[in-house]
């Protein structure tokens, strides 16, 4: 496990394909009184996410006074502040030209985070949902799996749960909507699929994904800092583990 | 056991330890959670020495019975409790038996104890946050037979103050009309929907718990009635306490203090603070309406509520 361990603490960046040397126009929208939103763009996809998170680490670098809450997700990023804080008449005004600041210091698309590899194990009686899967989207057991384990996902976003990970980069052949009827009860380290999209279950909890496996890692320790493995911005493999393996690495406590 | 604790004897509906919430962490989906109405908490806490952070028992439509080891001084605000009087000092002597099990007006009460509830701070809060088992004690509602330890005494409770005036809180009601700003979907919604929205009178469904409030009315607001833009979806965002979530069934879900961090309904609209009190006192089959406010009167409703606080912080550190 100590494999593991090191390559978590690996820092992964790369480019994303810069096609147009501009930049783009952001817009921030009243969220509440104590907050905003800024939108980078209207689709869900790489550059925009890659700009999402280069913003992101931009506004945690030049923190502004009274800001409580930085929360970037597939668009947008959502801003928390204590209007109290503030001396200005208008604190909406103060947080905007901050972050227009920032946005307009955005123009390197660069992903960056920590990689990881999560050891999955595919095998009964953690892959609750692998034979479903396999039907429906009508290839082999071995296919899906390999096609889980392919690609370098990016964790889009961190919610639901704790520590929950919203992971793009799942192939297209995995796109599955999410089953008709939601189990009540998903155990942790689940990993599971839906919607275009992967996910891990940090906790117990109910849930509508295809679980294909379960991971001996925990995304969720309170007494850590930070307190979840996976933060936005990270990419992440998933790499095949026998429940011989699976069972060793839950008695060492990995995380 | 020796020293400073409360015995919960029972437990009532759902009592969990709260404090102002946990800062700094929804990026990695950890709600804020603490008090829902935390004007209620602050000034319990206010009253009884605290600080405006310590930690309080949040009792939810019916409260528990306590029993104290040694005497005391509490303070009861938010929600009105039978037989004890809400929103000023009040002793509680060694062995008493304190049942706040009847509610007679509002949804929450907070209950701050000279010294605070003494559980570890977890991610910068006592929060208890019970989906993740987070924070509180142990993560969890309390039960029969759990204790709780006091803290340390901060300051001597100001026994001689009286009941905090009714028009220094804010005015809590079973049928408030809540006042609200345009969210980031506002213009999802069509102008006679957004007529609609602030002359409809919504029923408060018992699916409600700290993550929402499920309003209902006769008249849902259905996209079919071009309410919302046809076949558009939302990429999942941040959300706030207070936003006004419209799922597709049309009836409108108000956020409170446990909400998920990210949501993928439309939000067409958000309670202002100032009026999260209100919210957080609701019951089920109570009434709501909306009334739409600028955000500059929101801010200054913000700061007069503050202000409320701050004369009471000023007139408690008077001799």
């Amino acid at each position: 496990m100590a494999h593991y361990l090191t390559i978590r603490r690996t820092v992964r960046c790369f480019q994303i394909q810069q096609t147009r040397p501009t930049i783009h126009s952001v817009q921030i929208v009243t969220l509440g009184d104590s907050s905003v939103l800024i939108q980078l763009g209207s689709h869900a996809d790489a550059a925009t996410l890659a700009r999402v998170h280069a913003l992101t680490q931009l506004l945690r670098a030049t923190q502004l006074q009274g800001v409580t809450d930085i929360i970037p997700s597939y668009t947008t990023i959502g801003v928390h502040y204590d209007l109290l804080v503030f001396s200005e008449a208008d604190p909406e005004q103060r947080v905007r030209t901050w972050l227009e600041q920032q946005a307009s210091k955005v123009t390197q698309r660069k992903l960056s985070g920590q990689s990881h590899v999560i050891p999955v194990c595919y095998e009964p009686p953690y892959a609750l949902d692998l034979d479903e899967v396999a039907r429906l989207t009508e290839l082999t057991q071995a296919e899906v799996i390999s096609l889980h384990t392919e690609p370098l996902y990016t964790v889009s976003a961190v919610g639901f749960l704790p520590g929950f990970p919203y992971l793009s980069g799942l192939p297209a052949k995995l796109n599955l909507p999410r089953r008709s009827t939601p189990r009540t009860s998903i155990s942790p380290g689940s990993v599971a699929i839906a919607a275009g999209q992967a996910g891990i279950y940090p906790l117990n909890s109910p849930g509508g994904w295809h679980v294909l496996g379960r991971t001996p890692v925990r995304l969720f320790t309170p007494e850590a800092d930070p307190p979840t493995l996976l933060s936005p911005g990270d990419t992440l493999r998933f790499q095949p583990i026998s429940a011989r393996k699976f069972e060793q690495l839950v008695k060492a406590g990995v995380r | 056991m020796t020293g400073r604790y409360i015995t919960v004897e029972r437990p009532g509906l759902l009592t969990t330890v709260q404090d102002l919430g946990r800062r700094g962490y929804q990026h990695l989906g950890i709600p804020v959670a603490g008090a829902a109405d935390s004007f209620a908490i602050r000034v319990a806490n206010l009253l009884v020495g605290n600080n405006e952070t310590d930690a309080c028992l949040e009792c939810t439509l019916s409260g528990p019975t306590l029993r104290w080891s040694r005497d005391a001084v509490i303070a009861i605000t938010g929600a009105e409790v039978e037989g004890i009087p809400t929103w000023r000092p009040v002793r509680i002597a060694a062995g008493e038996v304190l049942n706040l099990s009847r509610f007679t007006h509002g949804c929450r009460a907070y209950v701050a104890v000279a010294g605070g509830i003494d559980v570890p701070s977890v991610l910068g809060s006592r929060s208890t946050y019970v989906r993740a088992n987070l924070g509180g004690y142990q993560g969890r509602a309390l039960k029969s037979g759990d204790h709780l330890t006091l803290g340390e005494l901060r300051h001597q409770p100001p026994l001689a103050i009286r009941s905090i005036p009714v028009h220094h809180r804010p005015s809590y009601s079973s049928s408030p009309s809540l006042r609200v700003l345009h969210g980031p979907q506002a213009d999802w919604l069509a102008d006679a929907a957004w007529a609609e929205l602030l002359s409809v009178q919504f029923s408060v469904s018992t699916q409600s718990d700290r993550m929402g409030l499920r309003l209902r009315s006769d008249r849902p607001l259905l996209p079919e009635k071009s309410l919302v833009t046809a076949g558009k979806q939302l990429i999942s965002e941040p959300t706030v306490a207070g936003s006004l979530q419209l799922p597709p069934d049309g009836h409108p879900i108000l956020l409170l203090a446990d909400c998920q961090t990210l949501g993928g309904y439309p939000k067409p609209a958000t309670v202002i603070s100032a009026d999260l009190p209100l919210l957080a006192q609701l019951r089920p089959r109570d009434t709501v309406q909306f009334r739409l406010v600028s955000l500059q009167e929101a801010q200054h409703l913000l700061r007069t509520q503050q202000q409320v606080i701050s004369t009471l912080k000023y007139a408690l550190s008077m001799p």
